[in-house]
Order: structure tokens, then sequence, then C-alpha cells
């Protein structure tokens, strides 16, 4: 009871062939992917992404996590010592006038691998307090990564980057004469076994100890401690040089990308289509200028327009959507939709409706359009690839919207981040077969379609 | 019986690249009511032509359009598209096109195709109009649940009647049949035939009757036209045509019918039938006439009464 070449037709043939199924399957995955973005971030993602202090807590350019379940020694996951994690002893001492507040925490290092970074940030909450930052290694090695005074409000200590972070770990260790290795970085001297000379370092696992000691004149000082130990892995798809999870701009890359596709192919193949058939309905001066204004816009070099605009403007991408589909109003599928009405009117219904006096609106809308439709549907899936292909290509030149986290945009920071020549491979390749697979699964519903447009692949 | 329908001095003129083709040229025949005409020639002769002049669903190459078409008296070639369309075609004078397996939208359900003339003249709303195309199934002899079916789920004979209901829509008096039986078996012909007779019968219609197939014509026509070249050359009943035909033309497509039984030698007409565009001069037939006189080669012969309602083109008739 299916009317040829009709949605249920349509369907049928996607559901029909392997091909169909395939790229159905592919899509379905990628919507789901992208339904489940909600669930995921429920924040607002195009307002957090460019900022940093949103991701603070993820390790810098780290790898996704499943890549720990390929390899045998695993990389370490972040580890954050939160205030409430931190013993808290404080007393007052009348005769000196001092008042001492001691937070102590400890934490199980299991891994075969040195994180990442180290920070430690401190709330001070009085006028100033001196503060000693201790680090007791599972041995019992006592090293004092940081000594000095803080001014009220969070002071931030960045562990694996403040030069004087290294001398006083310098000091530290000669005082325990202890090898002091040259050039190492304070995370990974910090866990690991310092009583010899090492020619390949590798983490002691156990228990380690943080201590800080803080001496305020104020009776009422207090101070709060947060640790944070980077780890090398992180999330489904790693981070970037921002902290950014990758995942979080993969997922909301998807229905970005497949909006923006499918919106352009279905505005500027209807546009095409209805243009094209009503060139040829209408004839006479219709016909010709439509003709003429279609020749031109086929010779207008579509990319280097659009590069010139959005270098011009810095476009969103829904202004970039209204911009390309501005461009292909008239086209290929003008010129197709044109040839094909030509030959519908010859059929002998449309002399029929014209002999019983239906309006040329009405045989236009009830006779002709509905012919088109299935090559249109067919022409719509096919082209969806090209515009997020365009997208993603413009984002690369760096001229696509500068806030949305799209597929598009992850590869241009992952390319002006130096991902490429240092080898962070999930940075390019993980947004990249995004838009490889969704070019694959319109490819494949095309070419299952194709059996519906084409009467020489129609298999009855 | 009252004439219906006169046609007079018809002409239909094509533009194309290669000059005018002269389609249909000063054709005349009456059709009396409930009366059926045959319209019969070989392919190309300008059949159709008179057929779509009739109901004006022109092509945009026309050149010339002109003649009477006196419809009860009104000449509604006077009328303009617009209210030829509003008054005339399909409500008064109405078509079953040519191969009926082109003549159905193929994206369109029967019953709502049946009912688009009804929606478009008549104005009655969708359920109206269905319940309408559903009655006219049934007159058609089709069972009311074809409507939902699109049309090729649907059987060549099947499409025929659906085209014919279309046709019926409206109650019109004329129903022009362009070769309706052309793409379908024998049986089904026959049963069309039939169907066509019944209708004529309790409808009250008027058909003219356009076919190549004389044999066809024979069961359906009162009268008959013989066209040849854009011309009529012969008018006349359909028994003084059958039994005597006066045109060499008339003669040789008679000729040309197999009959069952006798082993008679079919007979052809050697050539092809002229070229529109550049008529040969005097008769068109004469290049393929077998008594081609001088005189066909230099004056086109006049259609003149030879008998009492009968109509010769030809020289051999004398003036």
């Amino acid at each position: 009871m299916s009317r040829p070449g009709g949605l249920q037709d349509v369907v049928d043939a996607v559901l029909r062939s392997k091909t169909g199924i395939i790229g159905l399957s592919i899509l379905i995955a990628i919507t789901v992917l992208s339904t489940l973005a909600l669930v995921y971030v429920p924040f607002d993602v195009a307002r957090e992404w460019n900022n940093p202090s949103f991701w603070q807590y993820n390790p810098r350019l780290a790898l996704p996590s499943w890549v720990n379940t390929f390899i045998s020694g695993k990389f370490p996951e972040t580890i954050i010592i939160s205030n409430d994690s931190f013993r808290k002893y404080s007393y007052y001492l009348d005769i000196a006038g001092l008042k001492y507040c001691i937070l102590e925490a400890e934490f199980l290092y299991p891994y075969k691998d040195f994180p990442s970074e180290l920070r430690l940030s401190l709330y001070v909450d009085t006028e100033g307090a001196f503060v000693t930052i201790r680090w007791i290694q599972p041995s019992g090695v006592d090293i004092i990564i940081w000594k000095g005074s803080f001014k009220q409000g969070l002071n931030t200590v960045y562990i694996s980057r403040q030069i004087d972070v290294r001398e006083y770990i310098r000091d530290s260790l000669k005082r325990l004469n202890l090898t002091v290795p040259s050039m190492v970085n304070p995370e990974v001297i910090l866990f690991m076994d310092n009583s010899v000379a090492h020619s390949e370092f590798t983490p002691v696992n156990g228990r380690y100890k943080v201590r800080v000691e803080a001496v305020s004149s104020d009776p009422y000082a207090d101070i709060k401690a947060e640790l944070i130990v980077y780890g090398k892995v992180y999330g489904l798809a790693g981070t970037d040089d921002k902290r950014r999870d990758l995942f979080v701009g993969l997922v909301w890359g998807a229905p970005i990308a497949l909006a923006f596709g499918l919106l352009a192919a279905v505005a500027t193949n209807f546009i095409q289509t209805l243009v094209g058939s009503l060139s040829a309905w209408y004839g006479g001066l219709i016909d010709e200028v439509i003709q003429r204004i279609t020749d031109v816009y086929m010779i207008i070099p579509f990319l280097p327009i659009l590069i010139t605009i959005s270098v011009i403007y810095r476009i969103d991408i829904w202004t970039l959507l209204i911009v390309v589909v501005g461009l292909s109003l008239f086209g290929g599928a003008t010129k197709t939709a044109r040839s094909m009405t030509f030959q519908i009117m010859g059929e002998q219904y449309i002399e029929a409706a014209i002999s019983y006096g239906a309006s040329r609106r009405r045989i236009l809308f009830l006779y002709i359009l509905p012919r088109l439709m299935p090559y249109t549907m067919a022409n719509i899936v096919l082209s969806v690839p090209g515009y997020v292909f365009l997208e993603a290509a413009l984002s690369v030149l760096g001229l696509g919207d500068p806030m949305m986290p799209t597929w598009g945009k992850i590869i241009s920071d992952a390319y002006s981040g130096g991902a490429v020549v240092h080898g962070l491979w999930w940075w390019i390749l993980l947004p990249s077969a995004l838009i490889i697979l969704t070019a694959i699964s319109f490819a494949f519903i095309g070419l299952a379609l194709d059996k519906v447009v084409n009467p020489r692949l129609r298999e009855r | 019986m009252e004439d219906l329908l006169k046609v007079r001095d018809l002409k239909l003129y094509y533009r194309t690249r290669r000059g005018i083709v002269r389609a249909v040229d000063d054709v005349s025949f009456d059709l009396r009511r409930g009366e059926t005409l045959a319209i019969v020639g070989e392919s190309g002769c300008g059949k159709s032509s008179t057929a779509t002049a009739i109901i004006r669903i022109l092509p945009r190459n026309i050149d010339t359009y002109e003649g009477s078409i006196i419809l009860d008296g009104v000449d509604v070639m006077k009328l303009d598209d617009g209210r030829f369309r509003e008054e005339v075609a399909w409500r008064r004078i109405s078509m079953v096109f040519q191969g009926a397996m082109n003549a159905l939208n193929p994206v369109m359900k029967v019953g709502f195709q049946v009912a688009e003339p009804l929606m478009v003249h008549s104005k009655l709303s969708r359920s109206e109009a269905l319940s309408k195309a559903r009655e006219l199934l049934g007159l058609v002899g089709l069972p009311s649940f074809v409507a939902d079916r699109y049309p090729h789920e649907l059987s060549g004979g099947m499409k025929q009647r659906v085209v014919i209901a279309m046709a019926l829509a409206l109650n019109p008096e004329i129903v022009i049949l362009d070769e309706p039986t052309s793409a379908l078996d024998v049986i089904t012909q026959a049963n069309i035939v039939n169907l066509l007779k019944k209708l004529k019968r309790e409808e009250s219609l008027s058909y003219i009757f356009i076919t190549h197939d004389l044999a066809l014509a024979s069961e359906l026509a009162d009268m008959i036209v013989v066209m040849y070249g854009g011309k009529v050359v012969e008018y006349g009943t359909a028994e003084q045509i059958y039994l005597d035909p006066k045109h060499p033309y008339s003669q040789k497509l008679l000729a040309s019918i197999p009959t069952l039984r006798t082993d008679k030698k079919l007979e052809f007409i050697p050539g092809a039938p002229p070229d529109l565009v550049s008529p040969p001069p005097g008769c068109r037939f004469h290049p393929r006439c077998p008594y081609a006189m001088p005189i066909c080669r230099e004056k086109e012969p006049i259609l003149h009464e030879v008998e009492k309602n009968r109509y010769v083109a030809c020289w051999l008739y004398g003036e």
C-alpha cells in the first residue's frame, strides 16, 4: 500500500539493504551520543568551554582513560584531596601569642607512572600566616616543599612549576644526605626513592602524607587546603592543553555537526528543487531569469567567498549556516529539478489536471513536487557529509565559530596546540573519526536510497 | 436527433523548428446527442490533435488555432481560457487519455485522483469528493477499496476504468475517448468496450472515439470520420463506410483489417503518411493512391456530399 518513492519506500529501502542498516546504526549511535550529551554535561557548554577555571581540576593533555586497559603499567588517574580529607589540629600558644594550624592528609599512590602535575591551594582566613608545607614519602623521608608567608585569601602553590619549590626540595634532600637529581621535576622527585642514584625513574607506591603547618599571630586564624595530584589519563576522550574534557567537546560537537549538516542540506536542496521546478513550470521569462542566475551562482567560487565573509565578520555557526544557504539558493539541483519537471510536465495526468481546471500552483505542489521528492531526499542525504566537512574545514582554517566546541574547532585547536608534533593522537584522531563516521553513515544511507531513486538499480 | 456538437473548419497548427505543422487542417464534423463519432486514421494523421483542439489542451508552440466548435448552439471557441475551463472543460466535454498507464499520477492514491476534478471544480470538500469518487469507481465496476490504492497496484484494465471514472466525475455530455484501449489485451479491451456501451446508455453520453483500430470502431461508432494528413477524407455513417468505402484511403484501411477464417491476403498502403510540415500539393493522399490522376497532384479535392450525410474528398467522385 505504499506509494512509490514515498516515505515508506525510502524507509524500506534503507532497512532492506546492508549498507542502509550500517549507515542507519552509525547515525543512531551518533544521535544517542549527542542525546547523552545532555545527561553527561548538564551545563552550558558554550559558555564554560572557554572558561579556564571551569576545567582546573582536570589534568593537561591527558590520554583517554581506556588506554589503561591496553597497557600493563597503568597511567595515574587524578587524585583530588579536598579540605575535608585533611585532618586538622590547631592550638593557641599563649606564651608566644601564636596560633598553630596543622593540616595533614594521607593518600595511596598505586600507579606505575608519575603524576603529570601537583598543585596545592591554601585558603588563609587571617591577616597573614607563615606556612611550611611538608611532603612525607612512604619510607618516612620528610621533604619541605615550600616555606614562607601567605597573605589573606586564596594562595596556590604550583608545585610542579614554581622555581622556588624546586629550591626548597633540593635543600631538604641535601640536608637529609639524599641524592639530588639535577633537572628533575618536583612531581618526579617527590614520588621516587631518593636514597640511591637512579638511571631510570619509577614511582614508589604506598601512602604519602602532606602536612601543612601554619603559624599566625591571630588567635582566630584558620586555614583550608586542597591538593591536586594530576594524573595522566582522563575521561573517555582525554583532555587538551587547556585541561578541557574532550569528550564534552566531542559529544556537543555531534548535535552541532548533525544540525548544521542536515539543516544546510535540507534547506539548500528544497530551495533548489523548488526553484528548478518553478523555472520549468512557469517557463518563459521566469525560466530564462532563473537559469541565468543559476549559471552565475554555479560559477561563483563558493569557498573563497565563504572564507572572505568569515574572515571579515567572524560569524557564529548559525550565521554561517544562513550564509551557506544563501550562497546555494541556485545550483546543480535547480538544473536537475528543471529537467525532471519538463519530463513530468509531458505526462498525461498533468494535461488532465490542466483540462479540468486545476490551478498552476495546485499542479506544481500537488503533482510535480511530490514526484521530485525521492530524488530530493536522496540528494539531501548525500549532501549532508559535504556540509559537515565544510564546517570542519572552515574551523580548521580558524574561520569557524570561535565559541562553540565543534569537531572542526577541536581539530583546529589540536593543530595550533602542536598535537601533531607531540604525538597527542587522541586530540586529533577522535574528532576526525567522528567526522568520518558521520560522513560514512550518510554515504551508506544514500547508497541505499539510490535504489529508490535510480530505477536501474531497483531490484523489484 | 439534434446536433450536440458541430465542429467547423477547425485548424490547429504547431510551430516547430522545421516549420509549421498543419496537424488539424479544416476539420468539420457533427456529433449528435447520444451517438458515437469515431475518428479513424493512421498514426500522425491528426486524430489526437483534433481531440486536444476540442478540449483545448494546447501545447505552447501553437501557431494557429481557429475554427468554430459549437456546443448546443454556443460557439465555445469564443470563450476565453478561464471561462472555457470553468464552464466547458470536464463539465460538458471530458476526455479519457491515451494510454492509461501514464494517465495516472503515480504518487497519488486513486480515489484522490478521481476526486481531484470534483474538488477543483465543484468546490466539494475533501471527504465529500472522496465519497463521490468511490461512487464513480463503483459506476465503472471497481470495488471501493481501489480508492485507497496507488496506480502501480492496479492492472491495466483497472487503471483504464479509473481514468474513465475521472472523465465522468462532473457528469459531462461528451466524452472524448483517445485510444482508450490501445494498451490493453483483447479480453480487457472487450470488457472496457462493454463498459463504455453501458455507460453511454445509462449516463446518456455522447462519445468522440479516437482510434486506429477500425474493428473496434465498428463496435461503438454510429458515425465515422476518416482522417488523413490532418484532413477529413471521408465522413459518413458507420454502415456506409464499412460496407461501401468511397475514398481510396478508406478502402485500403478497411482492406488491411485481418479477418478470422477467410484466407485473405492482407493489404497495406505503400509509403508513409505525409509530412505535415510540407504536405504534398493537391490531394495529400495522391503519392500513395492507386487511382491517382493528374488533377490530384494539382488541386486539392474538397469535402462534398456524395450521398445524403455522406461526404468524400476525392476527385474520383467528381466535383
